[in-house]
């Protein structure tokens, strides 16, 4: 899929900013597989479209791959410098991540060739129509509307 | 018999202040208001004094230098404190550290408690977190308003804002504290660096702070990928809220 992009912002260490907060010690949201994280995400779903926003600070647009199917986006997109998280002691080594990666099950299918992705400020939004394909379903039981003149 | 549980104890260690302006920065929307509170701690090399323990508390110790601290902790410097907290505060625990921290600033003699937060908005989310946010705030007496406006902050004139900063301002009310709650522009479920640099530009007007935002633009893309933990946490805590538009302000 075909990403817009607005905008391109170099990326900086900020253990010189917060040298005692935030640090990251490992869990559910480095689990992605080896060196990949899974990047922040929501879906927002209206009466017409399917709307599937990812955070991926410090990538840039050609290194963003979006993938849809029915009922399933992914993502794949290499960070312009690795972030590497601290080890916990002498047994663990800190852990390096070079990629974001995951894949988000939608709630209701979609139309995915009806796709549009747009990137700005590191963040990606992919924005599906929902599929309303159906066919009509005979209705039995009840009194059949009166003719007019009756 | 079992040990009743502690509800919330702020132990603070640092010298007296006279007339202290105490800022405060929890985790909500967009991580704004812990963002801006922890990078005016780091600038403005704020020295820790104290800390706020609960039973309530979610089981977590920040680990620095090989020492365990608490997450919820104090700092100050000359008239300014900052509380500010590392871990998600929800429900009944956001209500009781409020209370606490209000009489606690209240003792203290304080001259304005002021909340820093991020308030949801779609503007925000379609810039899709790019540039400044408006930032806007709800005062408690003449006092705050009278500094509000001198800050250039929009006043926050007709709605609703619910949660933490909602409770630290109905107590300081009660209290008879001037207070202040700046919300800014985020976006929700991001973390949302941009948005907490429109709330330090406001707060070194209101507070004469003297913070150089710069590093904090420059490095806006790291702050993202280091707090991502915490963003996803503070949802979590949040999903009732979330649920209701996951917002602490609307109008």
């Amino acid at each position: 899929m075909a990403i817009d992009d607005d905008s391109e912002k170099g990326r900086e260490d900020v253990d010189r900013l917060f040298p005692g907060l935030f640090r990251p010690l490992g869990g559910s949201l480095f689990d992605a597989g080896p060196s990949s994280l899974h990047p922040l995400s929501k879906v927002d779903v209206d009466a017409e479209y399917v709307t599937v926003t990812f955070d991926v600070p410090g990538v840039d647009r050609d290194e963003i791959s979006v993938t849809c199917t029915d009922d399933t986006v992914s993502i794949e997109a290499e960070m312009r410098k690795s972030f590497r998280t601290g080890g916990l002691g002498r047994s663990e080594s800190s852990v390096e991540y070079v990629r974001y990666s995951n894949r988000i099950l939608l709630p209701v299918a979609v139309e995915p060739d009806q796709g549009t992705a747009r990137f700005k400020n590191g963040i990606v939004v992919v924005k599906l129509p929902r599929r309303h394909r159906g066919k009509p379903v005979k209705i039995s039981g009840g009194h059949p509307k009166p003719k007019a003149g009756k | 018999m079992p040990h009743p549980l502690k509800r919330v104890q702020i132990v603070d260690s640092g010298p007296r202040v006279s007339r202290p302006n105490v800022v405060v920065g929890v985790p909500e929307a967009g991580l704004v208001g812990t963002i801006a509170s922890s990078y005016i701690v780091e600038q403005l090399k704020l020295g820790e004094r104290g800390y706020i323990d609960s039973d309530f508390m979610p089981p977590v110790m920040v680990v620095h230098n090989s020492t365990a601290r608490y997450p919820a902790h104090i700092f100050g410097k000359d008239n300014l404190i900052v509380v500010l907290s590392e871990v998600p505060l929800a429900g009944r625990l956001a209500l009781e550290v409020a209370k606490e921290v209000a009489a606690w600033a209240k003792s203290m003699k304080a001259n304005l408690v002021v909340g820093v937060t991020g308030a949801p908005s779609r503007k925000r989310e379609e810039a899709q977190g790019d540039g400044k946010s408006t930032v806007v705030g709800v005062v408690n007496d003449e006092t705050s308003l009278q500094a509000l406006k001198a800050s250039g902050a929009l006043p926050f004139e007709e709605g609703v804002i619910t949660g933490f900063y909602a409770s630290l301002l109905k107590y300081s009310t009660k209290n008879q504290q001037s207070g202040v709650v700046l919300l800014a522009e985020s976006l929700a479920q991001f973390p949302d660096p941009g948005a907490a640099v429109s709330i330090i530009e406001t707060l070194d007007r209101l507070l004469s702070l003297k913070v150089d935002t710069k590093p904090l633009v420059q490095e806006a893309e790291g702050i993202r990928l280091r707090t991502r933990e915490l963003m996803q946490q503070t949802q979590q805590a949040q999903q009732p809220a979330a649920q209701t538009g996951g917002g602490s302000a609307y109008r």
